[in-house]
C-alpha cells in the first residue's frame, strides 16, 4: 500500500478520492494548494503525488517541474478538469510530458485504484 | 441652407460656380443625389458618377424616378420610415440603409440627407450623399462573430471544467456507496453528503449559465435614476469588507438631474454593483479605497440599431487602488468563466454577468487599469428625460 500525497483545491474533489483510496488501504496526506503541496512533499517521503492542475497559488504544472527537480523519483499522476483557457492547456502540456499519467475527471474508481497501482507497481519493481 | 449660395453663384453672369460645383459633384467619391421636392413624388434630378458606379444604374435610368427603387425586400422598413420623418420634418439625418444594386446584389447605405432652400427658405430639394460601407458593415460583422465564437469556446471549456469538478465526486462517492462493505454508516452519510453538495454546486453553475445566456427584456422597467443607483450602492456597499472606506462622488441633483430615468431590472442593478464591488474589493485584498461616481454624459453612448444620433448615458465608475489588471487579462475579463481566481473561488461569471445585463438595457461597459496603482470599471445607461 502506498503512501499518497493529494494536492487538490475542490473539497468535494479532494474528500471523495481521499475516500476512495483510503478504503483501499492507501495513505493520503491532503494539502489544497500548489504551495502547500509542495511543502509537504518536502516534509516526508512519498510514493506518490496526485496533483490537480489548475489551482491557486501554485499551478499544478508548476508543482510537477519543482517536484521534477527537487524528488525526481518521486512519480505524478495529474488529474484535471480540462477547461479552454491557454493556462489549463499549457498546464495539460506539462502533465503530459513530465507526469507519470494522466486522468481526465470525472474518473472512476477503478480507474483511479488501476492508475495508481500501475505507477506505484512500476516504481518498486 | 448651404446651397441656396451656390443657386445665388449659378444666377451669376459668368456662370462659372455652377458649372464648378457640377464638376465637383461629378468628381467626388460620395454618391450625390438630389431630388425635387416640388415635384409630385420627389424624382431624382441629379445623380452623379459615383451614385451611378455604386448602384450599376445609367443617369437615364434614375433621373425622373423616387430613389426608393434602391430599396429591397430585406431593406430595415424603419429606416424607410426613418426617412419619410425626416422629409416630414424637413429636417436632416444620416441613416443606415441595406439597398440593392441594379443587377440585384446589395450593398449597405451610409445615406445622409439634407434639406436645400431657395432664397426665400423655402424646401426645393433634398440632397442625398451615399456612401457604400459594406466591407465595414462585414468586417464588423465578422469581428463580432469571431468574439463570440472565442468567447463561447471559453464558455464551454468553463462549464466543462466545472462541471467535471462536480461530477468527480458525485461518482467516485456513488461507487463508493455501492460497495457498501468498504463503509462505515457515518462514512455513508459522509459520502451521501458529499453528492448532495456536489450535485447542489452543478446545478448552480447551470442556473448562472442560463442567467448569462438571458437576454430577454422581462423584468426591466422605468426608474428614477439617481434614486435607484443610490440604492444599489447602499445595497452593494454591505458586500464590502470592514477594510475598505467608500467615497460616493456626484450622486447629487447636481450631476444627475432629478428627471433623469432609466429602465433597468432592480435586481439585475443591484447585482451589477454588488459585482462590481465585490471585485474590487478582491483586487483591494479587502482594503484600501474604493470610490464610487456618477456623471451625466450626454452622448455617451453610440446610436441605437437604425438611429443617427448618439445616446445620452449615465455613468456609474468603480475606481479602486488595488492590484490592477495587466493588459492581456483586461481584454478578456467581460468573458464568461474567464477568471483570475482559483476554481472553488469565483466562477468567473460576475464580470460577464455584468456585460449581459448592462448589454440588454442597451448600454455599455468598459474597464481600464494600471498594474500596482488599481482600475476603474465604467458602466453605461441609457437615460432619458435628463437634459
Amino acid at each position: 500500500m502506498a503512501t499518497i500525497l493529494l494536492i487538490e483545491d475542490m473539497s468535494g474533489v479532494r474528500s471523495s478520492l481521499t475516500t476512495v483510496l483510503k478504503a483501499a488501504g492507501h495513505q493520503v496526506v491532503e494539502a489544497d494548494d500548489g504551495e502547500a503541496g509542495l511543502q509537504k512533499a518536502t516534509e516526508q517521503p512519498f510514493d506518490l503525488v496526485i496533483t490537480d492542475i489548475i489551482m491557486p497559488k501554485l499551478d499544478g504544472s508548476e508543482v510537477i517541474l519543482a517536484l521534477k527537480e527537487r524528488k525526481p523519483d518521486l512519480p505524478v499522476l495529474a488529474i484535471s478538469g480540462g477547461g479552454a483557457s491557454v493556462t489549463a492547456e499549457n498546464a495539460l502540456m506539462v502533465a503530459r510530458n513530465t507526469a507519470a499519467a494522466i486522468l481526465p475527471k470525472p474518473f472512476s474508481r477503478g480507474d483511479l485504484l488501476e492508475t495508481v497501482e500501475r505507477i506505484v507497481g512500476k516504481v518498486e519493481a | 441652407m448651404p446651397f441656396s449660395g451656390v443657386y445665388a453663384d449659378a444666377a451669376g453672369p459668368d456662370g462659372l460656380p455652377a458649372s464648378l460645383m457640377l464638376r465637383a459633384a461629378e468628381t467626388s467619391s460620395f454618391g450625390l443625389t438630389l431630388a425635387d421636392v416640388r415635384k409630385p413624388d420627389m424624382p431624382l434630378v441629379y445623380a452623379n458618377r459615383a451614385f451611378r458606379a455604386m448602384t450599376g444604374y445609367e443617369a437615364a435610368e434614375v433621373l425622373g424616378r423616387n430613389c426608393r427603387f434602391l430599396q429591397g425586400p430585406e431593406t430595415d422598413p424603419d429606416s424607410v420610415a426613418k426617412i419619410r420623418q425626416t422629409l416630414k420634418g424637413e429636417s436632416s439625418s444620416t441613416i443606415l440603409l441595406l439597398n440593392y444594386r441594379k443587377d440585384g446584389s446589395r450593398f449597405w447605405n451610409r445615406f445622409q440627407m439634407s434639406p436645400v432652400r431657395d432664397e426665400s427658405d423655402r424646401l426645393v430639394a433634398y440632397l442625398g450623399m451615399q456612401v457604400d460601407i459594406t466591407e465595414d458593415v462585414d468586417r464588423i460583422g465578422l469581428e463580432t462573430e469571431r468574439q463570440k465564437l472565442e468567447t463561447l469556446g471559453r464558455l464551454a471549456g468553463g462549464v466543462a471544467h466545472e462541471l467535471n469538478n462536480a461530477l468527480q465526486p458525485i461518482l467516485l462517492f456513488a461507487e463508493m456507496l455501492e460497495r457498501t462493505g468498504d463503509l462505515d454508516p457515518q462514512a455513508q452519510i459522509d459520502c451521501a453528503r458529499g453528492i448532495v453538495e456536489n450535485a447542489r454546486f452543478a446545478s448552480n453553475v447551470v442556473s448562472q449559465i442560463l442567467a448569462f445566456a438571458r437576454r430577454d427584456k422581462g423584468g426591466d422597467s422605468d426608474h428614477e435614476a439617481l434614486a435607484i443607483l443610490t440604492q444599489a450602492v447602499d445595497f452593494a456597499a454591505d458586500y464590502l469588507p470592514a477594510g475598505i472606506s467608500l467615497e460616493r462622488r456626484g450622486f447629487d441633483t447636481a450631476t444627475v438631474p432629478a428627471e433623469g430615468r432609466v429602465t433597468v431590472n432592480r435586481t439585475a442593478l443591484y447585482q451589477v454593483m454588488a459585482n462590481l464591488f465585490k471585485n474590487a474589493a478582491s483586487a483591494m485584498n479587502d482594503r484600501g479605497r474604493l470610490a464610487v461616481g456618477l456623471a451625466l454624459l450626454p452622448v455617451g453612448l453610440e446610436p441605437a440599431a437604425g438611429e443617427s444620433e448618439r445616446r445620452p448615458a449615465i455613468e456609474i465608475s468603480v475606481i479602486d487602488d488595488g492590484s490592477g489588471i495587466d493588459p492581456e487579462t483586461l481584454k478578456h475579463i467581460f468573458e464568461p468563466f474567464f477568471t483570475t481566481k482559483a476554481p472553488g473561488q469565483g466562477t468567473g461569471l460576475g464580470l460577464s454577468t455584468i456585460y449581459g445585463i448592462v448589454e440588454r438595457w442597451g448600454g455599455r461597459v468598459g474597464a481600464e487599469s494600471v498594474l500596482g496603482e488599481g482600475s476603474v470599471f465604467r458602466v453605461l445607461i441609457p437615460v432619458s428625460s435628463a437634459q
